[in-house]
């Protein structure tokens, strides 16, 4: 299949096609606990500003590496939140974290993507990481329990941060059958075979409630290394 | 009852019932005051453990704020996804040496109760399986039979246990208070302080370890979830103080036993054992014997009575004397048989004395020398008369009348009376040969005996009786005598019919006597 798709690209390369549509997240019980249970509270509330919107990410599986252009993007700590809160970034990007927030911030992740551990430092300061392995990052802030962050890290470009009303578009897709993922914080990923043909191909998703298995509740935790 | 036990219980029985009185208040008393003791020293002790381990518990968790963070929720996903324990394990040493040094247990476990990282002072102990992992409310637990304070801290992927031993602070709080402490879980003890008690004891009111006795309080604070923790002080002192009460209680009644018994020894050989004495000898005085003394010494009431008995004993000796002196010894247990006038017929010989020629014989006489003759005489004569079984019924002046046969029947007295007679004239010779001998003059004496049928008992007033025999033939025996030559004895035919075949006799003329219109039988004793 990988061969016919990389003939497609090389056979075709102005052939392209958009995959566009909305990733709906009907919120239940069990996101609504977790939520609740990230909700901001301690020392400082009065600093603390509502977090940034949590979109859906959207992605193509199991499509071969596309060499790109590393950017650079910056994630501050600011009102005692990750703003943006989710970001996808090429393979080899750089991200910098400066904290303009008056107090402290401890950002690191354990995630097998990355592993980075940023330290204490106020105001003004920034660090920043480059981000080689592709994957999900779970940031986490260790003096704020309740600081949540997501980069998604991807060797394609075949992938779309959606918007806040749930509307994505991949654009440039040579046409040719995937499988489609979707990903939002407080739920289960969900995979979805598409057909993309000449005209594009609209896929609506619906993310998976998890509130029957709570053992395997999990708060935005890594779910797929094939990006 | 004995007088003396009478005594010995008037003594032992009110001064024990004191004895008992005074322990049982003092045993209640102990009860009370040492037992309210030790019921506030156990509360005391309660509130400072709750204390102390309250404070140990909100030091534990100010402490351990760290583990509930984010770096240990991200950490042990990382070890429950991968399995790698690197990062969680570095974790845990940083922050335990954050604060000073690693707790003695701590664990993790994932959400299927999977262990990945152990810490227990019983280093081979099996994890507890997962049913009994602990409420995590309840901070006083146990883990591998240690007592812990725990908290554990619940993560998305794991929950981590960190537990602090508390043997140290339990050990303290026991030095401090002075009360034992017992920690069981589940019937197993945790922690004891006595080494010996085992939940099959008690674990509440009186607990027996050993010999020894405790007070036992279960009182799990409310984060225990252990049951029961049990405080428990040592009630030994309590029951020293109760065996010292008892046993001064058996020293006292031992004691008032003791007094008891001393008093009626006392009381015994003071009191009983003489009046004991005294009984027997009334007891032999009442059988005639007035020659009991009876000895007592001293000069109490008891020695006073003691020589009281003796000097009436003497007395009536004395009495009886002069009752064996005026009357024979058998008419006075006649009286002492029988006081009532009865009279009865018997046969009896009476023997009739008088002295001849006395009017002319005392004439110029001294009288108190008349009197020591007539004494010395009758003396002799009412010897030989006792020593032939006769009775010397009365002296009449210058003679006698003695009966045989009365008041008590004489076998053979006919010739018991003429051998009276026989004798009576043998001595009354050889008294005559003394007073020859002194230059004195001769008294000579008549006899008269006979025998018949006669009336005896007792004649006189209602107050004043004497014994005597009354009818016809004593009459005779009196005539017959006044017919005696001085040293002849006359017996009558009814006398001689009796004793004719062992007395010789000369059978005179007979002889006419006063009141009688015959004359009469009558014959000579010869020997």
């Amino acid at each position: 299949m990988r061969l016919t798709l990389a003939l497609l690209l090389l056979c075709s390369p102005q052939e392209s096609a958009t995959i566009s549509g909305k990733v709906s997240a009907p919120e239940g019980a069990a996101q609504k606990k977790l939520r609740a249970k990230i909700k901001y509270a301690g020392p400082g509330v009065e600093n603390h500003t509502a977090p940034d919107p949590s979109p859906a990410v959207v992605w193509l599986e199991k499509v071969p590496a596309v060499k790109m252009e590393p950017k650079t993007v910056e994630i501050r700590q600011e009102g005692l939140e990750i703003r943006p809160r989710v970001v996808a970034v090429p393979l080899g990007s750089t991200v910098k974290f400066p904290n303009q927030d008056d107090l402290f911030h401890n950002i690191f992740s354990y995630s097998k993507a990355k592993r980075f551990d940023l330290g204490r430092y106020p105001k003004g300061e920034s660090k920043s990481e480059t981000f080689d392995t592709k994957g999900q990052i779970d940031l986490r802030c260790e003096v704020h329990d309740f600081i949540r962050g997501y980069i998604h890290v991807f060797d394609h470009p075949y992938y779309a941060v959606a918007a806040e009303d749930g509307s994505y578009s991949i654009p440039k897709v040579p046409p040719g059958k995937y499988t489609l993922v979707a990903w939002k914080e407080f739920f289960e990923p969900v995979r979805q075979e598409v057909e993309v043909k000449a005209d594009g191909a609209k896929v609506d998703v619906t993310m998976a409630r998890f509130e029957d298995r709570p053992s395997d509740r999990k708060v935005g935790s890594a779910c797929c290394d094939a990006r | 009852m004995k007088f003396r036990t009478k005594i010995f219980l008037a003594i032992v029985l009110p001064s024990s019932a004191l004895v008992a009185v005074a322990v049982v208040v003092a045993l209640a008393r102990i009860t009370l005051e040492y037992e309210e003791q030790a019921r506030d020293q156990l509360s005391r002790s309660r509130e400072a453990f709750e204390g102390t381990i309250t404070e140990q518990l909100n030091q534990l968790v100010a402490l351990s704020k760290p583990f509930e963070g984010a770096r240990f929720e991200e950490a042990i996903r990382e070890a429950v996804d991968s399995g790698d324990l690197k990062t969680i394990q570095q974790q845990l040493d940083y922050q335990f040496q954050l604060v000073g040094g690693a707790p003695e247990f701590y664990e993790l476990r994932d959400k299927k109760d999977k262990v990945l990282l152990r810490k227990s002072p019983e280093r081979d102990a099996k994890p507890a399986p997962p049913q009994k992992w602990r409420d995590p409310e309840k901070a006083l637990t146990a883990f591998d039979g240690h007592p812990f304070l725990a908290i554990r801290y619940e993560h998305e992927k794991g929950t981590l246990v960190i537990g602090k031993l508390i043997t140290g602070t339990l050990s303290n709080l026991k030095k401090s208070f002075q009360i034992e402490i017992a920690l069981v879980d589940h019937g197993t003890t945790v922690f004891s302080s006595l080494p010996d008690w085992s939940p099959a004891m008690g674990a509440e009111g009186a607990v027996y370890v050993g010999r020894t006795r405790y007070l036992a309080v279960p009182a799990p604070p409310a984060f225990s979830e252990l049951t029961p923790v049990v405080f428990m002080a040592d009630m030994s002192p309590v029951d020293r103080a109760r065996l010292q009460a008892l046993l001064f209680g058996a020293g006292g009644i031992t004691v008032s036993i003791l007094v008891a018994v001393l008093v009626s020894m006392l009381i015994s050989t003071g009191i009983s054992t003489p009046v004991e004495t005294l009984v027997e000898a009334a007891h032999q005085v009442a059988a005639g014997d007035f020659k009991v003394k009876v000895e007592i010494g001293g000069q109490d009431e008891i020695g006073r009575l003691g020589s009281a008995f003796n000097e009436m004993t003497e007395g009536l000796r004395k009495r009886a004397e002069i009752m064996n002196k005026t009357l024979s010894p058998e008419v006075a247990e006649e009286f002492l048989k029988n006081t009532e006038r009865r009279p009865e017929r018997r046969t009896v010989t009476i023997v009739f004395m008088d002295i001849r020629g006395y009017t002319s014989g005392t004439e110029g006489m001294d009288p108190a020398e008349v009197m020591e003759m007539l004494n010395e005489l009758m003396d002799l004569l009412s010897k030989a008369i006792v020593r032939n079984g006769g009775i010397v019924n009365k002296f009449l002046g210058d003679g006698l009348m003695a009966m045989f046969g009365a008041p008590k029947p004489v076998e053979g007295h006919a010739l018991k009376a003429v051998r009276a007679g026989l004798e009576m004239q043998k001595w009354m010779a050889r008294w005559n040969d003394r007073r020859v001998a002194r230059g004195l003059n001769n008294f000579f004496s008549g006899i008269g005996i006979n025998t018949g049928q006669a009336m005896c008992g007792k004649v006189g007033a209602q107050d004043r009786m004497e014994y005597t025999l009354i009818g016809e033939e004593v009459n005779l025996a009196s005539r017959i005598c006044g017919k005696a030559a001085p040293k002849q004895v006359l017996i009558t035919k009814q006398t001689y019919d009796l004793v004719k075949d062992e007395i010789k006799v000369k059978e005179l003329e007979p002889v006419t006597v006063k009141g009688l219109s015959y004359p009469i039988k009558v014959y000579e004793v010869l020997e």
